[in-house]
């Protein structure tokens, strides 16, 4: 029968134990402290998220349906990334649906803002793709095998 | 496979392309489809394999065999696209182009000196451009001497500028089978709509005597009451197409066309050819790897 289980431990294993157990307590300490306060739960998405143009380069378009819900009922406003005028705001709702027209080369971030506190709320990201990628370009060359 | 393949192009774009008459390289007829604003000058390349429907009228004899004036055939084809490339020697498939197979050398590659952009390109190209004629091509040429298939060579010079793609072959026969000269001229637009790509091709080829003389003559030794002696003079041919590109997804593309080929008006005194125009409407649906 195998008794090791109850064989005592060497004091060199019983002192590392005892430290992994202390690391152990401290890092569970350190996590329970730095846990935030519980964040507001918000989704933006949008239907659908990617949009196929035939050449990389070309201005892709689709009909995007873009949702969002958060829990608290505010003034709200959607943007466009780096956009100063956003696409459309909401005032004291908690939910809304908004069809865009998205019409872009390149993939493009859509930020949903609490306009009273000037927060970003939930972000959704339209993604650009294409069939073919752009040739490579050259400047002027002669080449000879 | 192959064979699909090759009674496609003898079937349908051969019909119209080869014998008569006009083309459109496949390097044009592939970058105005896809919008291109340059020459594809990098390594590397791309596959494509799919299906399509192709509906046409063809204007020569034999092909397909029985072929009347004004009869309408359909088939469904194999549609494959590729081209590869690497340091600068490149080889090109496109099915809905007028052109078959070609390989060739990029050896120049060139900007505008306006706004910096790479869209000249000087290639060296070789391909077949007239198919066999034979009884074993098609019953209808029982009686008549073999017409060999040729293969031509020489210089092809694109532009590209803006949404314009100019193109220009002057091509020679190599083969030694009818020592004729070639030479085409296309322009080519193309246009987007949302995700949809529009083009449109018109062209001209002149065939000289001796391509004419080879395939569409009839001489002493060979006439016939069906096909009376004759003798084909050079010719002009014109291409007229409109078509539409769009992305399904990443990985599939629809592609439809539809295309006109003019002769000239006495094109139809050689007994080989039996109307002076051909109309082909063609679509398909391709994967990208």
């Amino acid at each position: 029968m195998d008794n090791c289980a109850i064989r005592p431990r060497p004091p060199a294993l019983r002192f590392c134990f005892r430290v992994c157990l202390m690391i152990l307590l401290l890092l569970s300490n350190r996590l329970w402290a730095a846990d935030p306060a519980p964040a507001q739960k918000a989704q933006l998405q949008s239907k659908p998220n990617r949009c196929v143009a035939l050449h990389q380069g070309q201005v892709c378009y689709q009909d995007v349906v873009l949702s969002w819900q958060v829990d608290q009922a505010s003034e709200y406003c959607l943007y466009q990334q780096h956009a100063e005028q956003p696409l459309h705001c909401w005032q004291s709702v908690s939910s809304g649906q908004y069809s865009y027209a998205f019409a872009s080369d390149t993939s493009v971030k859509l930020q949903l803002v609490n306009a009273q506190t000037k927060t970003l709320v939930a972000e959704t990201l339209v993604e650009v793709a294409w069939v073919y990628k752009a040739n490579t370009r050259r400047k002027t060359h002669w080449r000879l095998f | 496979m192959w064979i699909r393949l090759r009674r496609f192009v003898i079937g349908s774009v051969a019909v119209i392309a080869s014998h008569a008459i006009t083309c459109v390289a496949g390097d044009l007829s592939s970058d105005v489809r896809k919008g291109a604003s340059g020459p594809d000058s990098g390594n590397g390349g791309y596959v494509e394999v799919g299906a399509g429907l192709n509906t046409y009228t063809s204007p020569i004899v034999g092909l397909p065999e029985g072929n009347k004036k004004g009869e309408v055939h359909t088939e469904i084809f194999l549609d494959i696209n590729a081209r590869y490339q690497y340091n600068g020697w490149f080889m090109e498939l496109f099915s809905q182009s007028l052109e078959q197979f070609t390989m060739g050398y990029n050896f120049f590659n060139g900007s505008n000196a306006y706004n910096n952009e790479g869209n000249w390109a000087l290639d060296w190209v070789a391909l077949a451009e007239h198919d066999e004629m034979s009884a074993d091509e098609s019953n209808d040429y029982r009686g008549l001497k073999t017409r060999r298939g040729d293969f031509m060579s020489g210089p092809r010079a694109t532009a590209y500028l803006d949404n314009y793609i100019v193109q220009l072959h002057a091509l020679t026969d190599i083969s030694r089978t009818h020592y004729g000269e070639l030479y085409s001229l296309k322009l080519a637009r193309h246009w987007q709509y949302r995700n949809w790509n529009f083009h449109g091709i018109v062209g001209a080829t002149y065939r000289s005597r001796e391509i004419a003389d080879y395939y569409y003559s009839i001489d002493a030794s060979e006439a016939s009451e069906k096909y009376p002696e004759y003798n084909a003079p050079a010719g002009m041919s014109y291409v007229t197409e409109l078509g539409a590109t769009y992305p399904l997804s990443e990985k599939w593309v629809f592609r439809g066309f539809i295309r006109r080929i003019d002769l000239d008006r006495n094109a139809n005194d050689s007994p080989l050819i039996l109307d002076d125009r051909s109309e082909m409407i063609a679509t398909a649906i391709s994967y990208v790897f």
